[in-house]
C-alpha cells in the first residue's frame, strides 16, 4: 500500500518537525531547568552546578536534542524534573482518567449531536430547526470553563446529585464523577457535530440519487435515516474523531474546573513548573494522536468509499 | 439571600432542567478514623531533598521523624535525639532515643541519623535543602546511639533546621537511590507515626498509621490524600463533604471558609511575613525619599483586611509575628514608621529626584492570591502619580525572574519561614552576600557596616540579641528597602466529624487531628 | 471601487448580497455587536464609575441602585467594569481575526492562483500546521514564552490561519477558471491586480463568514486563557478576567462573574450568527 506507506512518511517527518520545534522553543525559552529541580529554596553554587552536569544542561543545543531523540525512539522520554518519575510513566497515570472523560463525552456528543443534527435538516426552516440551530450557537459560545462552573455549582453543589471533584475508583464511581465533566466537555462538541449533521444532510438532500430515492416513493424516516445518515457518516466520523483526538489532550479546562488529573491538567502545571521533558512528550503525544486519528479516517474513507479507493490507487 | 442573588442563582439553575440522570450523593460515610485530606498540589517527593515545598514536607513530617522537633511554645524539642549537649559553639552531640523503628521494622542507628544530614551536602543528590546544612562542616558517628556534628561557625539557627531538613531516613535506601529517593516509584521509609500505603502523582497518597510508632498512638488510622489544584473547587469539596479537611487555604478567602456549615476553621499566626520590595539599586527606588513616598502612601490597614479577613493585621517589623514573640515577648519594640498619609506621601516624592512620578514593572505570579493585594497596591500609588506596570508570569517562571534579580524593582513578597529564629531571615534579607542571584535579599540593600552587624547577631544570647535585632530592624524601617504590610495566620479546616489542635510550630497536621466525640 | 473589466463579470453571488435586505436575525446579531462595539469604544465615558476606582471597605456587594450589577471583592463597580471591558474582550479577538483572515487570504489567493511550486510548499506547510495540537500549543507558547497577550494573540493567529488557506485556496482554484479571471488575463491584467480587484471581491463573504468565526474562537480561547492565569495583567477590565476573578464570589456577589460570562456568551453567538446568515444567504444559489 503506497498510500498508507506515504502517510506515515509524512506523518513521522511531521512528529519530527514538531519535536524539533518544542525542544528549541522550551530550551530557548527564559529560564533554566536547573531552578525546577533545585525547588523553591535558595540553592548552593555547587548542586547548581551538580544539576546542570546531571542533566548535560552545558552541552550544545543540538547535542542535547540528539541525545534525547536517541532516547525518545526506544521509549524513553526521560524523567520529570517535578517528580523525577519516569516521563511515560507520569502520562500513563493520566491518560485513564482523560482516556474515560474524551470517550465519556464524545458518546454524549454523537448521541445528542446526531440525532439533532440530522432533525434540523429534515425540518429545514421550521421552528424546530431554528431552536436546535440556535442551541448550538449558543453552546459553542459558551466558554468550557464557565460551563463547568455552572455544572459545578447547578448539579454538584446546589442539588448534590453529582460529586464536586476527581475521578472515583471504581467503574460506577468513575461514571458518576465524570458525568458532569463530559457534559461540559460535550456541550460545545455536540454543537459542531449538530451543525456538521445538518449540513451534510442537507447537501446530500440536493443530490441526485437522494431526489430518486424520494420519486421512487422511499419513506420520510426510511429515507433521512436509511440513505441520509448512511451518507453522511464519513464527514461526521471525520468530525468525530478529531474531537477525540482534540479531547485527549485539550481537555485541560473543564479537568482543571472538576480537579481530575487528566492529561490536560497535567500539561498545564508542567508549563507552569517548566517541566521539560513533561511538556515535550505531552505535544508530541498530542501530535501522534491527531496524525494517528487523521490516518485511520483517511484508512476509514478508504475501506468505505469506493470513488476515493480508486481515486487512490490511480494517484 | 437578597433578590437579586436569587435571580442568579435561577440563571444557574436554567441549566437543571436538563438534568437526565442522576447519582446517589457522595458517601460519607466513611470510617471516623479514616481521614480525607486535601491539598492544592500533589505533594512530588516525599524526601524534603527533592520535595521542599508546602505539599510535600506536610505529608514528609507524618511519615518521617527528625532529629529534633520544634515545641508548641517555639522551643527545640526531642524528637528521634533523646538529649544532646553544646560542648563548645562550634559542637551539638545528640544521644539517640531508645526504641524508634522503621515502618519495616529495623531499628532506627546512629549510622542512619549521620548519614540523613551528610546527603544534604553530597552533590550528587542536588538536596534542595542544601543551603540550610551549608554551616555543617562534618558529621561524625561517635557510639551506638550518638551522633557528633561539627559547624563551620557558630550558628544559632542550627537546631531550628535541625528540626526541619534533618529527616532520619534508612542509610541503606538512602544511598541506593541518591537522586529518586522519595518518587513515587521508590517511595520512602519512615519511623514516624504514619507509614505510606500509596503515593501517585495523580490520585494522591494514602497514609496509615505506623503500628510501631515509638510515641503516642496516633488516632487515624488511615489518610487519603487528595490534589484540588483549583482553590474554589477544594472549598467546594470541603463544604459537599467529599474531602474532610485541609490546611490549603489562602487567608483573604478566610471569610468564605468561616462560612461553610459543618466545617470549622482553626486559625494560628504563620510564620510568615508579607513585605514590598523595593529594588534599591536603580532607577527612582535609589531614591530614600521615593521608598519613604511609597512607604506612607499605602494603607495597609485596608490591605491587610483584604488579604486576612480579619485573620491578621499590619505588620511593624520586618520579622513574621512569631519570631517577634519569640524574641521579645510582648514588648516589640517602637521603630519609627511611615503611616498611612498621602499628604506626607507627596512632600516626601517632592524632596525626591522624581517629583513628578514615575513607572515601575511589577512582575508577579498569576497563579498566587498576591494579585488581589497588588492591585490595592497600584490604586494606592497612582494616588501619588507611581504607576505600576502589573506583569502576570507563570509561576517558575516569576520564580526564575524574582531570584534573578533582573527587572524586578517592585514585587510582593510573601514568604513562610522554618524556624523561631529571626537569624532565619534577616541575613538573606539585608546582607550584600544574598544580594545576587538565587539569594533573598530581593531589594539588593547592603553595607559593610550592616554585613558586620548580622555577623553580629550570631554571637550575641538573650537580651543583647534583640538589642541586636532591633538595630538592624531601625535600620530597615529607616532606610525602607522593604515595606513590611501584613501578617496573617494560617489556617486549618476540618469537617465537624473530626478535631484538631494546630499550632504555628505543629509539623505534622494529622498526628493532632482525631474523630470527634460521638462521631 | 471604479468599475474594472472583470467587476462587469461578478459572480452572481455577490450581486445578490446587494439586493437581499437584512432579515431580523441578522439585525438584531450585527445590533448587539453594534452596541458592544460602541461599549468598546466609548464605554469609559458611559461607565457610572471609573472602572478601576477600588473601595475595599465596601468589598463584594450584591446590585443595589448605586451599583446595578454590585462590586468585586476589590470594592469595584461591575458594571462600569464590563462596559470599560467591552473594549479588550471585543479588541484582541478583532485582532486575531483581521491578522488570521490577511494572512489566510492573501496566502490562499496566491496558492490558488499561482499553484505550482509555491502551492505545494505551502500546503505542507499548511498540512503540517493543521496536524498541530492546536489548544496543546497555545498553552505552550503562551505559558513559555512568558504570558503576554501579544503571543496569545499571535499564537492564535498562526494556529488559526492555516484551516482558512485551505478554504480560500480551493475557492480561488474554481474562480480562476471562470471566465471573467479568463477575459481578465487575456486582457493582460497584472497577476496581483487579478488576485485582489477580480478573484478576492468574489471569495469575499466566505472570507468574511470565516474572519467570524475566527473572531468567535479567539474571545472564547482568550477568556479561557483568562481562566488558567495566562495572558491579560491582573486588574484589567475584560470579561474573561472578570469571570476568572470574580468565579469565587459565587456567594457574595454571583452577577460579577456570570454578566460577563453571558456578555462573553451573546457576543460569541451574535458573532456567529451573524458569519452563519451571511454565508448561508450568500451561498444559497
Amino acid at each position: 500500500m503506497a498510500f498508507v506507506a506515504r502517510r506515515l512518511a509524512a506523518a513521522l517527518l511531521l512528529l519530527g518537525v514538531l519535536s524539533v520545534l518544542t525542544y528549541a522553543l522550551l530550551a530557548l525559552a527564559p529560564g533554566d531547568p536547573e531552578q525546577v529541580l533545585l525547588g523553591p529554596r535558595p540553592s548552593t553554587a555547587e548542586s547548581r552546578a551538580a544539576v546542570r552536569a546531571q542533566y548535560h544542561l552545558d552541552d550544545p543545543l543540538p547535542v542535547r536534542y540528539a541525545a534525547w531523540l536517541g532516547d525518545a525512539v526506544r521509549g524513553d522520554f526521560g524523567a520529570s524534573l517535578y517528580s523525577r518519575e519516569p516521563v511515560t510513566r507520569v502520562i500513563a497515570d493520566r491518560l485513564p482518567v482523560t482516556a474515560g472523560l474524551a470517550g465519556y463525552a464524545i458518546v454524549l456528543t454523537l448521541a445528542v449531536g446526531l440525532p439533532a443534527g440530522l432533525a434540523a435538516a429534515m425540518r429545514r426552516g421550521g421552528p424546530l430547526d431554528r431552536g436546535i440551530t440556535l442551541s448550538a450557537l449558543v453552546a459553542l459560545a459558551i466558554p468550557p470553563f464557565a460551563m463547568s462552573i455552572l455544572l459545578l455549582y447547578g448539579f454538584a453543589v446546589t442539588l448534590g446529585w453529582f460529586p464536586v471533584f476527581g475521578a472515583g475508583e471504581t467503574f460506577a464511581e468513575r461514571v458518576t464523577h465524570l458525568t458532569l465533566p463530559a457534559i461540559a466537555l460535550a456541550t460545545g462538541q455536540a454543537a459542531v457535530v449538530v451543525r456538521q449533521m445538518r449540513a451534510a444532510a442537507l447537501d446530500l438532500a440536493g443530490q441526485d440519487y437522494m431526489t430518486f430515492a424520494r420519486a421512487r416513493g422511499v419513506g420520510r424516516a426510511h429515507y433521512w435515516i436509511g440513505y441520509a445518515l448512511r451518507n453522511t457518516a464519513l464527514p461526521v466520523l471525520t468530525v468525530g474523531g478529531l474531537l477525540l483526538a482534540a479531547n485527549l489532550t485539550g481537555a485541560l479546562f473543564v479537568e482543571r474546573a472538576f480537579g481530575l488529573h487528566g492529561v490536560g491538567e497535567l500539561l498545564v502545571s508542567a508549563v507552569g513548573q517548566k517541566d521539560l521533558p513533561v511538556v515535550q512528550a505531552l505535544v508530541l503525544m498530542g501530535g501522534a494522536v491527531v496524525v494517528a486519528v487523521n490516518l485511520l479516517i483517511d484508512l476509514a474513507y478508504l475501506a468505505v468509499d469506493p470513488r476515493v479507493r480508486h481515486g487512490a490507487v490511480a494517484a | 439571600m437578597t433578590s437579586a442573588t436569587a435571580l442568579a442563582r435561577l440563571a444557574t439553575g436554567v441549566l437543571l432542567v436538563l438534568a437526565a440522570g442522576c447519582a446517589g450523593a457522595p458517601g460519607s460515610g466513611a470510617a471516623p478514623d479514616t481521614l480525607r485530606w486535601a491539598m492544592g498540589n500533589a505533594p512530588n517527593s516525599l524526601d524534603i531533598a527533592h520535595g521542599f515545598n508546602d505539599a510535600s514536607t506536610t505529608v514528609q513530617f507524618a511519615v518521617l521523624d527528625t532529629m529534633v522537633a520544634i515545641g508548641p511554645d517555639g522551643r527545640v524539642v526531642p524528637r528521634i535525639a533523646a538529649s544532646w549537649t553544646h560542648p563548645d559553639p562550634r559542637t551539638y552531640v545528640f544521644t539517640l532515643r531508645e526504641g524508634p523503628r522503621f515502618s519495616d521494622g529495623t531499628p532506627v542507628t546512629a549510622e542512619d541519623a549521620a548519614y540523613s544530614l551528610t546527603r544534604h551536602l553530597d552533590p550528587a543528590v542536588t538536596s534542595q535543602a542544601a543551603s540550610y546544612v551549608t554551616q555543617v562542616k562534618k558529621v561524625e558517628v561517635t557510639g551506638p546511639r550518638t551522633v557528633r556534628v561539627t559547624l563551620r561557625k557558630p550558628s544559632p539557627t542550627f537546631l531550628a533546621t535541625a528540626a526541619l531538613a534533618w529527616q532520619i531516613v534508612p542509610k541503606k535506601l538512602a544511598a541506593a537511590h541518591p537522586k529518586d529517593l522519595g518518587s513515587p516509584e521508590v517511595g520512602t521509609l519512615g519511623s514516624g507515626p504514619f507509614k505510606v500505603t500509596k503515593f501517585s502523582l495523580a490520585s494522591g497518597v494514602t497514609l496509615e498509621r505506623n503500628e510501631l510508632y515509638w510515641g503516642p498512638r496516633p488516632a487515624l488510622r488511615r489518610i487519603e490524600v487528595k490534589a484540588i489544584s483549583d482553590p474554589e473547587t477544594l472549598r467546594l469539596a470541603v463544604s459537599s463533604g467529599e474531602v474532610d479537611g485541609t490546611n490549603d487555604i489562602q487567608a483573604s478567602e478566610t471569610r468564605k471558609w468561616s462560612a461553610l456549615r459543618g466545617v470549622t476553621t482553626a486559625f494560628y499566626p504563620a510564620n510568615h511575613i508579607a513585605y514590598l520590595s523595593l529594588g534599591v539599586r536603580e532607577g527612582p527606588l535609589k531614591d530614600v525619599h521615593v521608598r519613604r513616598a511609597i512607604a506612607h502612601a499605602l494603607d495597609r490597614g485596608a490591605l491587610a483586611t483584604l488579604m486576612t479577613g480579619g485573620h491578621g493585621g499590619i505588620a511593624d517589623l520586618m520579622l513574621p509575628k512569631p519570631q517577634i514573640t519569640a524574641l521579645y515577648g510582648d514588648k516589640p519594640p517602637r521603630l519609627p514608621a511611615h503611616p498611612y498619609d498621602v499628604t506626607a506621601a507627596k512632600a516626601e516624592l517632592a524632596r525626591s529626584a522624581h517629583p513628578q512620578g514615575f513607572t515601575l514593572a511589577a512582575p508577579y505570579d498569576s497563579g498566587s492570591d498576591d494579585v488581589k493585594a497588588l492591585q490595592a497596591i497600584a490604586a494606592d500609588l497612582a494616588a501619588i502619580g507611581v504607576r505600576l506596570d502589573l506583569q502576570p508570569l507563570p509561576t517558575e517562571q516569576y520564580r526564575q525572574r524574582m531570584f534573578s534579580h533582573q527587572d524586578t524593582p517592585l514585587q510582593l513578597v510573601d514568604l513562610v519561614y522554618g524556624t523561631p529564629d529571626p537569624g532565619e531571615v534577616l541575613p538573606d534579607l539585608v546582607s550584600r552576600a544574598s544580594a545576587g542571584p538565587q539569594g533573598f535579599n530581593f531589594s539588593g540593600y547592603g553595607s559593610p557596616e550592616m554585613d558586620a552587624r548580622l555577623d553580629d547577631l550570631g554571637t550575641h544570647e538573650g537580651a543583647d540579641r534583640a538589642a541586636a535585632v532591633t538595630e538592624v530592624l531601625a535600620e530597615i524601617a529607616d532606610q525602607v528597602p522593604y515595606v513590611p504590610l501584613y501578617t496573617k495566620e494560617a489556617a486549618v479546616a476540618l469537617r465537624d466529624r473530626y478535631t484538631g489542635r494546630f499550632g504555628t510550630w505543629t509539623a505534622d497536621v494529622f498526628s493532632g487531628i482525631r474523630p470527634a466525640a460521638g462521631a | 471601487m471604479s468599475v474594472m473589466p472583470g467587476a462587469v463579470r461578478l459572480g452572481g453571488r455577490a450581486r445578490r448580497l446587494r439586493r437581499t435586505r437584512p432579515g431580523p436575525v441578522t439585525l438584531l446579531s450585527g445590533g448587539i455587536l453594534a452596541l458592544m462595539a460602541a461599549a468598546a469604544l466609548f464605554g469609559t465615558w458611559v461607565a457610572p464609575y471609573d472602572p478601576a476606582a477600588q473601595d475595599l471597605a465596601l468589598g463584594a456587594t450584591t446590585p443595589g441602585w448605586a451599583h446595578w450589577a454590585g462590586t468585586d471583592e476589590l470594592g469595584r463597580d461591575v458594571l462600569s467594569r464590563c462596559l470599560a471591558g467591552a473594549r479588550s474582550a471585543l479588541l484582541w479577538p478583532l485582532v486575531v481575526a483581521l491578522g488570521t483572515c490577511a494572512m489566510s487570504t492573501s496566502l490562499g489567493l496566491l496558492a490558488g492562483y499561482r499553484r505550482g511550486w509555491i502551492d505545494a510548499v505551502m500546503m505542507r506547510v499548511v498540512d503540517l500546521l493543521i496536524a498541530m495540537p492546536g489548544l496543546l500549543m497555545l498553552i505552550v507558547l503562551v505559558g513559555v514564552l512568558g504570558g503576554g497577550i501579544g503571543w496569545a494573540v499571535l499564537a492564535m493567529a498562526v494556529l488559526f490561519t492555516p484551516g482558512d488557506i485551505r478554504v480560500v485556496r480551493s475557492l480561488t482554484m474554481a474562480q480562476r477558471e471562470l471566465a471573467y479571471a479568463e477575459a481578465a488575463r487575456t486582457l493582460g491584467l497584472g497577476r496581483a491586480r487579478i488576485m485582489f480587484r477580480h478573484l478576492l471581491p468574489n471569495i469575499a463573504p466566505t472570507v468574511v463568514a470565516g474572519a467570524l468565526l475566527s473572531f468567535v474562537a479567539a474571545l472564547v480561547a482568550l477568556s479561557g486563557l483568562s481562566f488558567l492565569g495566562i495572558g491579560l495583567p491582573a486588574g484589567t477590565p475584560d470579561w474573561g478576567l472578570m469571570i476568572e476573578e470574580n468565579r469565587g464570589l459565587l456567594d457574595l456577589n454571583p452577577w460579577a462573574a456570570v454578566v460577563p460570562a453571558a456578555l462573553v456568551t451573546i457576543a460569541a453567538t451574535a458573532a456567529t450568527l451573524l458569519g452563519d446568515q451571511l454565508f448561508e444567504r450568500l451561498s444559497d444559489a
